[in-house]
């Protein structure tokens, strides 16, 4: 098992390696670049004299050849000016880059290191997705198991109507719903955005709850009828009716054999909720203004900061990769069949 | 299409087949219904919400005051770009001479169209000939060359124009001795409309009265009359574009505030009187107004934006974006996903190895990311365009339906009927074209429709971040991000409640399209 993991984390890599290429490649290929949109009304930073452009295309090696920008960015090695002697630096620098963990610092605000940034933000956004996730999952489960066991009830029918009329509400919209519904013009419950600069729990808390109902909501929507139909299949098949020949009583049949057969789709299904997840996390964060992931990837795309985007790209697919190798460890450990077949 | 033809006379192809599976549900059919009723909005949009009246009877529809006030300043341009094309000569000054004398010919065409031929203006029609012949005259003079001529050709034709102002003005109380306009007809919003408005209007049309004109037509498959009703209505649409009379000359003012001031005026508005950029600042951020006591700017059903556009104008214009943007982008995801996983999974080898590993990268990120970046990346030239957005969406959409479409192929390049047909020693292009390809596509169909939803999702969702089709055009994403914040509730309910409605009636379209083309229950999600 151990092994499995190392070989799946391994295989890992070269996935990551081309995605940040693509980032890379895509951004620094496309025209227009940060030093035009920095030097667009910003003369008191002294960027608007023809040398101190010069002097920053440098320092951030704007003026060298692409694979060379990417290699410094990738690392170990820097290649700047101040960097490694053997790539005609001057030595302060020698180590740098994705290699050594450092994914760059942001262009218009020097010593402003990406990494550290994306490290406070993710303490953010960490742990609304996954507050979201478990709150998605937890009401999607028994919603699930409900509708399939009692099929053709009144209850049910109405459950899966709601069901149907609430996959087409797009994320966005439930959050826009839910500001005006909890927000000072509505019911005044709520905070509807961000405290700033907020260091207490419970304003961060109160302040919380609205986007992860919001992304908890789309997560819940989705399993429940991926558990529904899963829960249907088991549940016609020929070994539960055994199981009842047998006496075993309904509740246990359910929630114990029916359940665990049917909850090996839902993990393959988790691989693909958290990078919906990841995408959804810009429209919530956007408009509950949470300075989280989404947020700096907005902010990177429109200021076309290289460093934050490609870092955030690489990021989204770490979990991206990582989502699916948590899908394929719990369906390992769900179904021996799977796992036999892995060794 | 109907049940009560003998079995044998309905048409036989897999198309037909379906299509008569599809109907014989009623939820699916009414759920078709209610998307062609969300088109349909989007479709007749201009129709239904225009600041343009449909009919207008002016007296002075045509500009007549604006024009008579033009042609002084114009002329006297006229004149001195004439000049200076005589004394320096060149391409240049003699293009400027040519736009300024278009401009004096478009004015003195206004003025005569306003007069109309009525015989009570003849002191009038008198000074417009004494215009135009000293206007030849001077053309004449400066054809010639001859310095003195044209100085005296000049300074006649501003006489003529001086001397004409009195008999050209419009009567009023102090002169009752001007011109009296005659009421004019026009139909100002059908000369606003493009030809790719009245196709799209002509499509949607063969697809309402599907039934009633199919039935005329003899008897062909399904893809044969969506093949007609495509050619049919381009070249229906493209002729009644020419036919249609040109944009009348651009006035300043709006039509309602011209048909306010003139009492002998008639016109007929569109029920909802607002353009989607019409701005009324003064009526900025105000909540739906339903009753009897109508806003005193005017009745906004959805209420007006912080810029004071009426909502349920965008709102319809909204729909033409987001569709527009949704169906081509869906329309090219199914092509190239169909393509490129038909491909992969029939001929193996390099082509499944290159489009495998195409699909698994671009799926290593979030589409919405990706969507973003790559709009963002884009120069702004292209980014304005309005064929980026589902440019981009499709080129990172489609490794879904290639997987699905791969897997099929996958599956029935094994099957007996296809090795009978390689074996019988048809080519093997032939048994992908008639053979994998048929027997592929059930579950690419099924995926259409939620292809569709997808793609009107992340067109809302990119516009909402700003990333989407740009100003003017209203989109629903674009719409509902004005309601950030939560202040006022009908900018966030009307924009989703209608995208919402429209995902709906996807999503059940999409249910009847898999019922009909899969009734034993196979590509049910697991």
């Amino acid at each position: 098992m151990i092994g499995y993991c190392l070989r799946r984390l391994a295989w890992m890599l070269p996935t990551l390696l081309l995605a940040t290429l693509v980032a890379f490649a895509l951004l620094h290929l496309a025209p227009g670049s940060p030093v035009d949109a920095r030097g667009e009304g910003s003369e008191s930073q002294g960027i608007g004299s023809a040398a101190a452009v010069e002097r920053f295309r440098r320092e951030h090696l704007l003026d060298q050849p692409i694979w060379r920008q990417y290699l410094n960015y990738l690392g170990p090695f820097d290649l700047s000016p101040r960097g490694h002697a053997s790539f005609g630096g001057s030595g302060e620098r020698p180590w740098g880059g994705v290699l050594c963990g450092d994914l760059g610092g942001e262009l218009l605000q020097p010593g402003v290191r990406v990494g550290e940034q994306i490290a406070q933000r993710l303490s953010i956004t960490l742990p609304l997705m996954a507050a979201a996730l478990l709150l998605g999952y937890a009401i999607a489960i028994p919603l699930g198991v409900f509708s399939a066991v009692r099929r053709g009830t009144r209850g049910e029918r109405v459950l899966s109507y709601a069901g149907f009329l609430l996959y087409a509400v797009p994320v966005f919209w439930a959050g826009l719903l839910l500001q005006v519904a909890f927000g000072r013009r509505g019911l005044d419950w709520l905070p509807v955005l961000w405290p700033a600069g907020a260091s207490e729990l419970r304003p961060v808390l109160a302040a919380s709850i609205l986007p992860v109902v919001c992304s908890g909501y789309a997560v819940a929507v989705y399993v429940a009828r991926q558990t529904r139909a899963s829960m249907l299949e088991v549940l016609g098949s020929d070994w539960i009716r055994t199981l009842r020949a047998r006496g075993i009583p309904e509740r246990t049949i359910v929630w114990r054999h029916a359940l665990r057969n049917a909850s090996a789709p839902l993990c393959v299904h988790l691989g693909q909720v958290i990078p919906a997840l990841v995408a959804g996390s810009v429209l919530v964060e956007t408009i509950f203004d949470i300075p989280g992931m989404g947020t700096y990837l907005y902010r990177g795309l429109t200021l076309r900061e290289y460093d934050v985007v490609t870092g955030v790209v690489l990021v989204c697919a770490g979990f991206a990769c990582l989502g699916l190798l948590l899908s394929d460890l719990l369906h390992a450990a769900l179904d021996p069949r799977v796992r036999d077949e892995r060794r | 299409m109907n049940d009560a033809e003998p079995f044998d006379a309905a048409p036989q192809g897999p198309w037909s087949r379906f299509a008569r599976a599809f109907d014989a549900r009623a939820g699916s059919r009414w759920a078709w219904r209610a998307l062609l009723l969300c088109i349909g909005l989007a479709v007749l949009a201009p129709w239904l919400a225009n600041e343009r009246p449909y009919f207008v009877s002016l007296r002075d529809a045509q500009g007549y005051r604006e024009a008579l006030a033009l042609l002084e300043p114009v002329s006297r341009g006229f004149v001195r770009e004439t000049l200076a094309a005589q004394a320096a000569g060149g391409a240049v000054a003699r293009a400027r001479s040519a736009a300024e004398r278009r401009a004096l010919e478009h004015a003195l065409a206004s003025v005569e169209r306003g007069l109309g031929g009525e015989s009570a203006a003849l002191p009038a029609r008198d000074a417009l000939a004494a215009i135009r012949a000293s206007l030849r005259e001077f053309e004449a003079a400066a054809g010639a060359g001859d310095a003195a001529a044209i100085a005296a050709g000049a300074v006649r034709l501003q006489d003529s124009i001086a001397s004409a102002s009195r008999p050209l003005a419009l009567r009023s109380a102090q002169e009752p001795a001007g011109v009296e306009l005659v009421a004019q007809r026009s139909w100002p919003l059908l000369a606003a409309l493009s030809a790719a408005d009245l196709i799209a209007l002509c499509l949607w049309l063969g697809l309402v009265g599907w039934g009633t004109w199919t039935r005329c037509l003899p008897r062909r498959t399904l893809l044969a009359r969506g093949l007609f009703l495509l050619l049919a209505s381009a070249a229906l649409g493209g002729c009644l574009a020419l036919a249609l009379p040109k944009p009348p000359t651009q006035v300043g003012e709006s039509w309602a505030a011209r048909v306010a001031a003139d009492p002998h005026s008639r016109a007929v508005f569109a029920p909802i009187a607002f353009g989607p950029n019409q701005t009324d600042l003064q009526a900025a951020t105000q909540a739906p107004s339903w009753g009897a006591s109508a806003a005193e700017h005017g009745r906004h059903w959805c209420g007006t934006d912080a810029l004071g556009r009426d909502q349920l104008a965008r709102l319809l214009h909204a729909g033409r974006t987001s569709f527009s943007v949704a169906l081509l982008a869906s329309a090219l995801i199914l092509g190239i996903g169909a393509a490129l996983g038909l491909c992969a999974g029939a001929l193996r080898g390099f082509a499944d190895f290159a489009v495998s590993r195409l699909i698994e990268l671009l799926q290593a990120f979030p589409t919405l990311v990706l969507l973003l970046g790559l709009i963002s990346l884009l120069p702004s030239s292209a980014a304005n365009s309005r064929w980026t957005v589902p440019l981009v969406i499709a080129a990172i959409g489609w490794t879904h339906i290639a997987r699905l479409a791969r897997a099929q192929a996958l599956r029935v390049r094994e099957s007996d009927f296809v090795r009978a047909a390689l074996a019988a020693g048809f080519s093997p292009a032939r048994v992908l074209w008639f053979h994998v390809l048929p027997n592929s596509l059930g579950p690419v169909w099924v995926a259409a429709s939620f292809v569709l939803s997808a793609g009107l999702v992340l067109e809302s969702s990119a516009a909402f971040l700003g990333f989407g089709v740009q100003h003017p055009a209203p989109s629903w994403g674009g719409l509902l991000a004005q309601a950030r914040g939560g202040d006022a509730w009908w900018l966030a309910l009307f924009p989703g409640l209608w995208l919402f409605a429209a995902i709906l009636c996807i999503h059940l379209v999409g249910e009847g399209v898999r019922d009909a083309l899969d009734p034993r229950d196979e590509t049910r999600a697991p």
